[in-house]
């Protein structure tokens, strides 16, 4: 009980939650870049390439976001 | 017919003679409208995300009871990026669900930045009916509404939603059909 205790405490759940999401979040920018720069090809517009930048902007900002995770919590 | 002059409204959710291309567009082939989804649509997922910020930025006030300065510094930037992908997710759903008219087919591309793309190709010569429906009382103010395309045979039925002037783009459609539609 005093195991369970000490390996389920508020922080521990707190910092595997983080990094568990992180790692989510990193999963479904991929996906979403992977699909957004595909359907550029589909449908070719001026801005498309601001999206396809910011799509990947977003992957670059969930990978830092995983490595503070590790870092920090 | 009227003669089509390039226009854009709506942030670009309705546009004449666009200057888009698309996949296997063939030559001589000439893109003469564009529609997506009535901007509006996108008011309510904003309200929400709006009222999100607030929370997070209420929840930074009592996380540091709780937290130490660098955890609730990830939290909260955590809490933020989601907010933002939430609202990129929209966006990007919104601008690539487009429909397009050319003077040779129609294509609708179904679009969602997770799971799918669908794109649907429709030959003028195969278009029997066009339905325009407005339901409701948003929809009545703000003049938006959906396309219904049937098409002969097995060939899948089109249909383009929550567009807007919706009966001002049906008009657009059948002229296109009259001049381009017949074998």
């Amino acid at each position: 009980m005093e195991l369970l205790n000490k390996l389920f405490t508020f922080t521990s759940i707190f910092k595997l939650g983080g990094i568990i999401f992180s790692f989510l979040f990193l999963i479904l920018t991929i996906q979403m870049n992977a699909n957004v720069s595909q359907v550029v090809h589909t449908v070719e517009t001026k801005r498309n390439w601001a999206f396809v930048l910011i799509s990947r902007l977003l992957v670059f900002t969930s990978i830092i976001l995983l490595i503070l995770g590790f870092a920090i919590l | 017919m009227m003669p089509l002059e390039e226009s854009h409204s709506l942030l670009h959710s309705f546009c004449v003679k666009p200057q888009i291309k698309f996949e296997s567009q063939q030559d001589q082939e000439e893109v003469l409208l564009s529609l997506r989804a009535h901007p509006i649509t996108l008011v309510p997922p904003l309200f929400n995300s709006i009222t999100l910020t607030f929370l997070t930025f209420i929840a930074g006030f009592f996380l540091p009871q709780f937290l130490n300065p660098a955890q609730v510094f990830y939290t909260l930037t955590f809490l933020y990026f989601m907010i933002f992908l939430y609202l990129w997710f929209l966006v990007v759903n919104w601008y690539f669900n487009i429909g397009i008219i050319t003077n040779k087919q129609i294509v609708d591309v179904d679009f969602n930045a997770l799971t799918f793309r669908n794109v649907t190709r429709t030959e003028l010569i195969h278009v029997e009916d066009i339905t325009v429906k407005v339901s409701g009382f948003i929809p009545s103010i703000f003049d938006f509404g959906n396309i219904f395309i049937q098409t002969a045979g097995t060939e899948i039925n089109t249909e383009f939603l929550q567009v807007p002037h919706p009966a001002k783009a049906a008009h657009i459609i059948q002229d296109i059909l009259k001049q381009y539609g017949t074998p």
